[in-house]
């Protein structure tokens, strides 16, 4: 294993592009953190009055996630789909004929550069978003101000929001091996995550399908483990669970994938 | 000491409709070029996929040194191959795409050098495959068969996109390797290009066997008991020797082949007849000629243009 995940490392790392988008993940979330920071404003209604509701400021700097999951995807269906169209997989099974060692070799070298890059993110868009916060006068009186580092429900949000953008890395890297396609597999994980969070946004319907469509969607779900005003979230599901929801796709995407390598003349 | 023979029994694919390998059976040995010959969609690419594990048999095997393919460990130590030149990321550098096939065998960067610097490629070891010509692409991918020592080298049409220079290389390359006692396999869709390279010849055609024999024994065969005969009036020289009893065929404009009648017997029709001629010699086909023969029902899609090797699932 040791062997296939240097080999792999090589590659990633060879193909033009790939730390480009990676560096892309760490300055997007980072970034956007940044940005959405500028744009708030503390609301000025008495705190806890009637239909006077703070912002949840720990979800917006982390929303960042929402555009730098397509980073997370281009680099993770690149990993794979670069096998295909030349097919320089025939060389990689040449070189280790064992089909789920290749698969599991790519998904650990994928996720773990993703994770990374996440990692950095997200502390980036903590650090800096609240510093704009504050400087925007979120001072912190009357449960306004940006919540601590060292809050756990902080911790939560942020934590998570790597484990979201690694699970994207997962979902991306199975869609790949399904498709081989770059084209075809950018673009069905893009649907898949964009699709079912934008329906249930624009789509006018009863809140008991809006909430079920939510909890059963990807992006909807997994995003949910943001949120720290619980019921204000992308989803009604629980922070965790909505992660299992992700890792739930990513896992079954994984998995067809692996079924179809072993299955598939190269 | 394994003995490093491939061995292909019964082995048959089918993709969709199309047999594109057909109960075919032969052995490749040690210390020889083996030619491995069948006009395009014979199923040779086929074959050698299945050879190296990334095709799945629907019946029979194909062993290497007693073991398939994907039960060998380190395979690139034992079997050096190329399928295709083209399976190169255009975006990768020549000691990239070397490296990461080393690392996944536990070979030392070193050696990537090495066979970069065996192929001629040194001066592109740092430039990215996309430019290169189909030439560098072949040599590229000659180098990472060459990649792990292996005693068995398959290859499939190496000599495609190299220039004359690049064919009399990889001609003496094959036939060192050979003479080290290594297991070498080259296939191709043209004869010729093996004349001077192989000394067995497998042909197929359509999936099947049609010959599996020394390249010496092939010609011999297709040579026959022909006569050359060089004539500048050869419609006269035709009627002649019909009327003794030969069989008579136009090999060029000045040319003519004889079968049935012997040389003596021919210079004595010709000179009866009146027909100047010279150069008379005993027919040596070329392996060209020897393949045509052999293949000349088994050539599926000549008159289409198709290339059943690009039906693929």
């Amino acid at each position: 294993m040791r062997r296939a995940l240097h080999a792999e490392w090589t590659k990633l790392v060879s193909v033009p592009g790939q730390w480009w988008t990676l560096l892309a993940v760490t300055g997007v979330m980072a970034g956007a953190g940044a940005l959405v920071a500028v744009t708030q404003r503390p609301p000025t209604c008495p705190p806890g009055g009637p239909g006077c509701s703070a912002p949840d400021t720990t979800a917006l700097i982390l929303s960042g996630a929402y555009l730098a999951q397509l980073a997370v995807l281009a680099v993770a269906v690149t990993v794979v789909s670069s096998e295909y169209h030349p097919r320089v997989i025939l060389l990689t099974l040449a070189a280790q004929p064992g089909r789920g060692l290749v698969l599991a070799a790519k998904a650990v070298v994928g996720t773990a550069a993703v994770l990374a890059t996440a990692l950095l993110g997200v502390a980036g868009a903590l650090v800096a978003g609240r510093q704009v916060l504050l400087a925007r006068g979120f001072t912190g009186q009357g449960g306004r101000g940006p919540a601590a580092l060292s809050d756990p429900a902080v911790l939560r949000a942020a934590l998570g929001t790597v484990l979201y953008l690694g699970l994207v890395a997962v979902l991306s890297l199975g869609a790949a091996w399904i498709l081989r396609y770059q084209a075809a597999a950018a673009g069905a994980v893009a649907a898949l995550l964009y699709g079912p969070f934008l329906a249930a946004r624009l789509i006018p319907m009863p809140d008991r399908v809006m909430h079920a469509v939510q909890d059963a969607s990807p992006m909807s779900a997994g995003l949910s483990v943001q949120s720290l005003v619980p019921g204000a979230g992308t989803a009604p599901i629980g922070p965790w669970s909505g992660l299992a929801v992700l890792a739930g796709y990513a896992v079954a995407a994984l998995g067809t994938g692996w079924l179809l390598l072993v299955r598939r003349d190269s | 000491m394994t003995e490093w023979t491939i061995a292909v029994s019964d082995l048959s694919k089918t993709y969709g409709n199309t047999v594109a390998v057909d109960s075919l059976s032969f052995t490749v040995r040690p210390g020889t070029v083996t030619g491995f010959v069948g006009p395009n969609g014979a199923g040779k690419s086929t074959t050698l996929r299945m050879m190296l594990g990334l095709d799945t048999p629907d019946g029979g095997s194909a062993l290497i040194g007693g073991r398939s393919y994907r039960e060998l460990t380190d395979p690139l130590r034992s079997v050096g191959a190329l399928l295709d030149a083209e399976a190169v990321h255009p975006g990768r550098r020549a000691r990239a795409h070397l490296l990461w096939q080393a690392r996944y065998n536990g070979l030392p960067a070193g050696r990537v050098d090495e066979v970069l610097d065996l192929v001629g490629l040194a001066s592109a070891a740092g430039k990215r495959a996309g430019g290169f010509s189909l030439g560098m692409r072949q040599r590229l991918g000659i180098a990472g068969a060459l990649l792990g020592d292996p005693r068995v080298l398959i290859l499939d049409e190496p000599v495609n996109g190299l220039d004359p220079d690049g064919i009399r290389w990889i001609r003496g390359l094959l036939r060192s390797l050979a003479a080290e006692g290594r297991t070498v396999l080259v296939s191709s869709h043209l004869m010729s290009e093996l004349q001077d390279t192989a000394d067995h010849v497998i042909v197929i055609g359509r999936g099947r066997l049609l010959a599996d024999t020394a390249v010496d024994a092939l010609l011999a065969a297709a040579s026959g008991d022909r006569i050359v005969l060089h004539t500048s009036r050869r419609t006269e020289a035709m009627t002649v020797l019909a009327a003794a009893g030969a069989t008579v065929s136009v090999l060029g404009a000045d040319a003519l082949t004889v079968s049935g009648l012997p040389a003596e017997r021919v210079a004595a029709e010709l000179n009866g007849g009146a027909v100047p001629f010279s150069a008379l010699a005993p027919h040596r086909a070329s392996l060209e000629e020897a393949y045509l023969d052999l293949t000349r029902d088994a050539t599926e899609f000549r008159a289409h243009g198709h290339d059943a090797e690009e039906i693929r699932p």
